[in-house]
């Protein structure tokens, strides 16, 4: 990001890293610092930084810059979690930590980065540490909400929603709630922030599976229907099996070859993917109206906005690109 | 009126339902000096839809109930048999005297037994069909109507015991609903004469097809006699399983599968009597295992396995169980938490199998495409049915008649903390409970938390909440790292890849936990358990670079033992003793008391798991060899004996079989209990360095931790005792 250094800026993957020390252990540490790299948008720690304006002015930056490396750390142990959960060997075009240096490696990585998130949060005050173990509790109840839902036909849309909620719609509300807390914001600015975080947090979730379900950029993007083949089954497919009764045996079926296309026609043809397209619209719009109550300046709001709007910018061109493509049908 | 209807009878506790879990249920109730009625609408005997098979466990609570003749006549079961794809076996035997053996006995034989049993004990039976009516309005009382042959009675009672099975009308009558998404399981049996002697064991079959599509779920065949067999079948359906076959088509296909595909080995088959069959009572709710004054056992209560469909140890057990909490209740007033008690006993009810059975399908659906795939999966599966041992409590580890022993006050912190874990760890998540409740109860039991709470009572602190809170942190922080071990890499099935995400996600879900904890009590206590775990997590990693690595310094193991379990106890009892308020100079002491005990525990630990008689069900010195996890004594061979270093590159099974032979032959296994005792030695400096009013519970510790124990499995051996 191009902005300069200063309170707007949030910690860099080398900030991070250093923040994060180095494990007594080289294979650890290549590992952790592999993890590292990957680091992709810093969406969470961003919005943290980007929060903290909205208070009276006295934020420690150090302090801000350590929760916003905590909450990456965080996320990003997360990401490892999950990838040895599911066994992934590729994540955003490149090998994952397992594939690169072992399963257990992996789970180690992932326990590491994990406590050293929480040992990071220990020096940003009593309240916010309190209220990261319990985000970090949820996520972890939620990453076992999404396996045990995994190639489940007859999950509900109030249990998908249940599982984004916790898994990621509590750390974005953490990072805003946090990040304005800290800069000494009121009960009520923190609360509009919070709910502000968790809405964007929502349509983060919603446009990454619409990635997993249509397919990504052709690089670094998953393939089309990978979610499938995988047993996740997000919201837009659920939609798409309430009105296709015969979806669910299609999905039950082997999806190695053709099937996963033919079971993601069948999804779009269902009207299912505008509808959670509609759903995260909704949520961005949420996130908008929380953030006009949080109060603050102009500035502090267009931070916050700006993260909003960059983070979520590819899918309103594949929105028009989804529109166009329903047009000429 | 229908309050004014007159009554027939008027009892303390009606136990609607004769089968194994009614008429334990009623016969310990009856003998509690409870005036017991037991109501069924069949007459005894009668022929039930079941696999007749009873585990250990289930022979146990027989011979509690002084059936011991009935054990005796039974069909001696010796070990379990899994078949998959009728060519690959596998064989767990449950113990060489004849004493470990489950038993094979008919419902239409055991069910009589039991009920006379009751009777005996002073229940009274009446033969009818209850329904629990609602007649006026009474928190006192519940009502029941009962038809019977000489018409309708009204029954008055203080209790009611629902233990009428997996259909039962009492809990309908209740309005107990049935959970969403949960899956629902079915099994039907026959009886068959066999024309060749049958193998005295459980054999299962593995996987169940029908019509070419594999169902979640198994056949088997049970010998009720040499040549009497009850064959059967069991599967899942709904929550999103494939559709199932109709029941008895896919009893009739598994028995024309066994008469095609091991005709040589039975003999001629031959049906006798006709095909029961019946719904299993899965599908265990916490919430819903009692409603008013009703309480529920066996299958009402849904305490059926949800994974191997075993249902009967439970509602024997569960009899035992409620006939307690309804005595409490009764005598007491107190309201029992059944749910909790069930959920508590029998931590494997409270999960939801369904992505498991969905697991198995994938599996089985890979299987068929590639035979060899199917290996890792059985040996998977044996490890998950491996976990079906039910929990016995923080008592029955070593750690809790030292502590009993020596300081009450502490042991029932001890009790405290080991409820408030189970509460902790409980998961819907498939059995993420049970591999958690089975962390606890590793090697000498919690022995970070036994620390921390002794500490404090050594420096004259009696235990609160609190600090059974903070003990609940530390022990979770230690076993996360031990869960993580059991990571396989890489994983090479849908089962073995189930079981990486149960040890990441439970590891990572037990640190959560412990965090959130310790940051609800003491933020500075949190702030030193991240510190911990961050270091244990880096000495694992270092276990990691060291696999495999024959040569690696004996030194070089206890430094991980030092950053690992001893920095656990060491927090422990530093935390233990700073709540009591100690001086810094005794604070530290007490770390370095708690240091050289954690170590002296693993220690320990390893010589017993690389003895040559552990126990082969326990966590095997044979796996650590096989993935290169060098422990102490074996180091300690390695540097004495070249003949190990060639065994261990051989890596065939029978060489690893001659290698634990060897290490014992090293006399390693004696130097590395010398290292122990070494350690324990350590530990008693401290705790002479430290002014301490009481210290015999923390020497009783260190004489625990320094002996050397008798193989005990690591508690995954199922036939002890409670």
């Amino acid at each position: 990001m191009s902005a300069p250094a200063g309170s707007n800026c949030p910690p860099s993957s080398r900030d991070i890293a250093l923040l994060a020390g180095a494990p007594a252990n080289a294979t650890l540490e290549a590992a952790s610092a592999y993890a590292l790299e990957a680091e992709g948008g810093a969406l969470r720690s961003t919005l943290l930084v980007r929060a903290s304006a909205f208070g009276t002015g006295k934020a420690d930056d150090s302090v801000v810059r350590r929760a916003a490396a905590a909450v990456e750390l965080l996320h990003l142990a997360t990401l490892v979690r999950d990838d040895v959960a599911h066994d992934a060997r590729v994540r955003r075009g490149r090998p994952t930590v397992g594939a690169q240096f072992g399963i257990r490696a992996a789970a180690l990585t992932a326990t590491w980065l994990f406590s050293r998130a929480l040992g990071l949060m220990t020096g940003c005050g009593d309240r916010t540490w309190r209220a990261f173990a319990e985000v970090a509790d949820t996520v972890c109840a939620a990453q076992m909400l999404e396996v045990e839902d995994l190639f489940d036909c007859t999950r509900t849309p109030g249990r998908c929603r249940l599982a984004m909620r916790a898994r990621t719609a509590s750390l974005f509300g953490f990072a805003a709630g946090a990040g304005a807390d800290l800069a000494g914001a009121s009960a009520q600015t923190v609360a509009s922030l919070d709910r502000c975080g968790r809405a964007f947090g929502m349509a983060v979730q919603l446009a990454d599976d619409l990635r997993g379900l249509l397919g990504g950029d052709a690089a670094t993007g998953p393939a089309p229907g990978s979610d499938l083949r995988n047993g996740v089954y997000t919201l837009p497919v659920i939609f798409a099996m309430e009105s296709d009764a015969g979806l669910a045996r299609l999905l039950r079926s082997d999806l190695s070859g053709d099937g996963a296309e033919e079971a993601v026609a069948r999804v779009r043809a269902t009207g299912a993917v505008a509808r959670a397209r509609a759903e995260m619209m909704w949520n961005v719009a949420e996130a908008g109206s929380a953030l006009a109550r949080a109060g603050g300046t102009e500035d502090a709001r267009r931070g916050v906005r700006e993260v909003i709007d960059e983070a979520l910018s590819g899918q309103w061109e594949e929105d028009r690109h989804a529109g166009f493509i329903a047009a000429g049908r | 009126m229908p309050g004014s209807s007159p009554l027939d009878d008027e009892v303390e506790v009606v136990v609607v339902g004769a089968g194994p879990a009614g008429s334990t249920c009623a016969g310990a109730l009856a003998e509690m000096g409870h005036d017991v009625l037991v109501i069924d609408r069949d007459v005894f005997p009668r022929h039930k839809a079941c696999g007749d098979a009873l585990t250990r466990s289930a022979v146990e609570a027989l011979r509690r109930v002084d059936l011991d003749d009935l054990v005796e006549e039974g069909q001696p079961i010796e070990g379990a048999r899994f078949v998959v794809d009728h060519h690959r076996r596998h064989f767990r035997r449950y113990g060489e005297s004849p004493a470990r053996y489950a038993r094979c006995i008919s419902r239409y034989t055991l069910d009589e037994a039991l009920l006379d049993v009751a009777i005996a004990r002073g229940a009274r039976f009446l033969h009818g069909r209850a329904e629990r009516r609602v007649l006026g309005a009474s928190d006192a009382f519940e009502f029941l109507e009962v038809t019977t042959p000489e018409g309708p009675r009204r029954i008055r009672a203080a209790r009611v015991i629902g233990a009428d099975g997996a259909t039962s009308r009492i809990r309908r009558g209740s309005g107990a609903t049935r959970r969403p998404n949960t899956p629902k399981a079915l099994a039907a049996r026959r009886y068959v004469h066999v024309a060749h002697e049958l193998d005295p064991v459980f054999e299962v079959f593995l996987p169940l097809r029908f019509a070419g599509r594999a169902a979640a779920g198994f056949g088997w065949v049970f010998p009720i006699t040499g040549h009497l067999a009850n064959v059967g079948v069991g599967f899942h359906r709904g929550g999103g399983l494939p559709d199932p076959p109709p029941l008895y088509s896919a009893l009739d296909a598994f028995l024309e599968e066994l008469r095609v595909r091991c005709g040589s080995r039975f003999g001629a088959l031959e049906v006798i009597g006709k095909p029961l069959g019946s719904p299993l009572g899965v599908g265990f709710d916490e919430e819903a295992c009692a409603a008013g004054l009703t309480l529920f056992a066996g299958d009402a209560a849904r305490t059926t396995d949800p994974l191997s469909g075993e249902g009967i140890t439970h509602a024997l057990r569960g009899g035992e169980l409620v006939a307690t909490l309804a005595h409490e209740e009764l005598c007491l007033g107190r309201r029992a938490p059944t749910g909790r008690a069930f959920a508590r006993h029998f931590p494997r009810l409270n999960q939801d199998v369904g992505v498991l059975t969905r697991t198995w399908i994938r599996e089985i659906a890979d299987s068929r495409t590639s035979g060899e795939r199917a290996v890792p999966f059985r040996s998977s599966l044996q490890r998950m049915v491996g976990l079906a041992d039910d929990d016995r409590g923080v008592e029955s580890t070593d750690v809790w008649p030292v502590v009993a022993e020596h300081a009450p006050v502490v042991s029932e912190a001890l009790l405290r903390f080991d409820a408030a874990a189970s509460d902790t760890v409980r998961t819907r998540f498939p059995l993420a409970t049970a591999v958690l409740q089975r962390a606890l109860r590793r090697d000498a039991g919690p022995v970070a938390a036994a620390t921390l709470l002794l500490c404090a009572h050594a420096l004259g602190r009696t235990p609160r909440d609190s600090d059974v809170d903070l003990a609940f942190s530390v022990e979770a922080i230690s076993l996360s790292g031990s869960l993580l071990a059991n990571v396989a890499d890489p994983p090479d099935s849908h089962v073995g890849r189930l079981g990486n995400t149960l040890a990441v996600l439970t590891a990572a879900f037990a640190t959560s936990r412990s965090l959130r904890a310790a940051a609800r009590r003491q933020v500075s206590a949190a702030s030193a358990l991240t510190t911990t775990a961050q270091c244990i997590a880096e000495a694992n990693a270092m276990e990691l670079d060291d696999l495999f690595v024959l040569d690696r310094p004996v030194g070089r193991r206890l430094m991980q033992l030092d950053a690992t379990a001893g920095a656990a106890t060491a927090l422990s009892a530093r935390l233990g003793a700073s709540r009591a308020g100690a001086p810094a100079p005794s604070c530290d002491a007490l770390a370095e008391y708690g240091r050289s005990l954690g170590i002296a525990f693993a220690i320990s630990a390893e010589v017993t798991d690389a003895s040559p008689d552990a126990a082969p069900t326990g966590r095997a010195a044979q796996d650590d060899l096989r993935r290169g996890a060098y422990s102490l004594p074996i180091l300690i061979a390695l540097d004495r004996s070249p003949r190990l270093h060639h065994l261990l590159t051989g890596a065939g099974s029978d060489d690893l079989a001659d290698a634990r032979a060897e290490i014992a032959a090293t006399g390693a296994l004696d130097a590395a209990a010398l290292l122990s005792r070494e350690y324990a030695a350590r530990a008693l400096e401290a705790l002479d360095r430290c002014d301490v009013a009481d210290d015999g519970p923390l020497r009783a510790m260190v004489q625990l931790a320094a002996r050397h124990r008798e193989a005990r499995g690591g508690g995954a051996s199922p036939a002890v005792t409670r």
